[in-house]
């Protein structure tokens, strides 16, 4: 499986650099997913512009990575997905679950959002235990 | 009206081949990049159960694929094996809920075939399984 990992102090970009994510390659990004998130990164961001077919397995591992991080406080946010794989979340109505945007650019700007927001739910709720 | 036929022994490698079969034959027919490539998926998911769950990779066993192209109606895809018959239109699949909070592994793809698919029929005679799906499409 070809991808690449950028990590910065806020966030990781998964960015998986194959044509297709079939059940070949969705058990690998699976565990991809799953070791950076035991490994301690929050937010993850998936780049998904290079791949244009998926498949039910590609879909599944899109579940997973959402289920481990979100249950963590996390944000996982797709971005670069081709009509094909917007089409079959459409369709499986995933669309309501996942976090999708366009460009990678916009998916770090929604983890910096996310991140704010968490703060300043927790500075609320500081401020409210003083009174 | 035309038809095309592919025939291919019951083992995982073979998914390609009939993805390439599907994709190339419906290509002929002035329909979208995305319109096949779901088509393809379709017939994937329904192949790859087979394969894998009905055949268990067993390459002496076969499974046929059949693409029927009706101008003006649309497309009939038929998937013929021999075994133990599953009946899709028979499977609960599971709800997005359920797929997302109680881990509940596969059944997406099942999810996919059914709402792409405008129409899926399965009949058992003579121990042949014969799935047939319709997709109502304006094929040129």
């Amino acid at each position: 499986m070809k991808y690449s990992v950028d990590k910065q102090e806020k966030y990781t970009i998964f960015k998986l650099n194959e044509e297709k994510m079939d059940s070949s390659i969705a058990p690998n990004v699976k565990s991809e997913l799953i070791t950076l998130h035991a490994e301690g990164v929050k937010n993850i961001i998936l780049d998904l512009s290079e791949v244009k077919y998926t498949d039910s397995s590609g879909l599944s591992a899109l579940l997973v990575g959402n289920r481990v991080v979100g249950e963590d406080g996390g944000a996982f946010v797709l971005s670069g997905l081709s009509d094909h794989t917007m089409k079959l979340i459409k369709i499986s109505q995933l669309d309501s679950v996942l976090n999708i945007l366009p460009t990678t650019e916009e998916a770090v700007d929604a983890v910096f959002m996310t991140e704010i927001e968490n703060e300043l739910k927790s500075g609320r709720e500081g401020d409210s235990d003083g009174l | 009206m035309n038809n095309y036929n592919y025939k291919v022994p019951c083992s995982k490698d073979k998914l390609k081949e009939i993805r390439v079969f599907v994709s190339k034959t419906l290509s002929k027919y002035g329909l979208d990049e995305v319109e096949v490539s779901t088509l393809v998926l379709a017939i994937d998911e329904v192949c790859a159960n087979l394969i894998i769950h009905s055949h268990n990779c067993n390459p002496q066993e076969f499974i046929e694929v059949n693409v029927l192209v009706e101008r003006g109606k649309g497309v009939t895809f038929q998937i013929t094996d021999t075994g133990k018959g599953f009946d899709i239109n028979d499977y609960q699949e599971p709800t997005i809920d359920e797929l997302i909070k109680k881990q509940r592994k596969g059944g997406i793809g099942l999810i996919l075939v059914k709402k792409i698919m405008d129409r899926i029929e399965f009949k058992t005679s003579s121990k042949k399984n014969t799935c047939r799906l319709f997709k109502k499409i304006n094929v040129i």
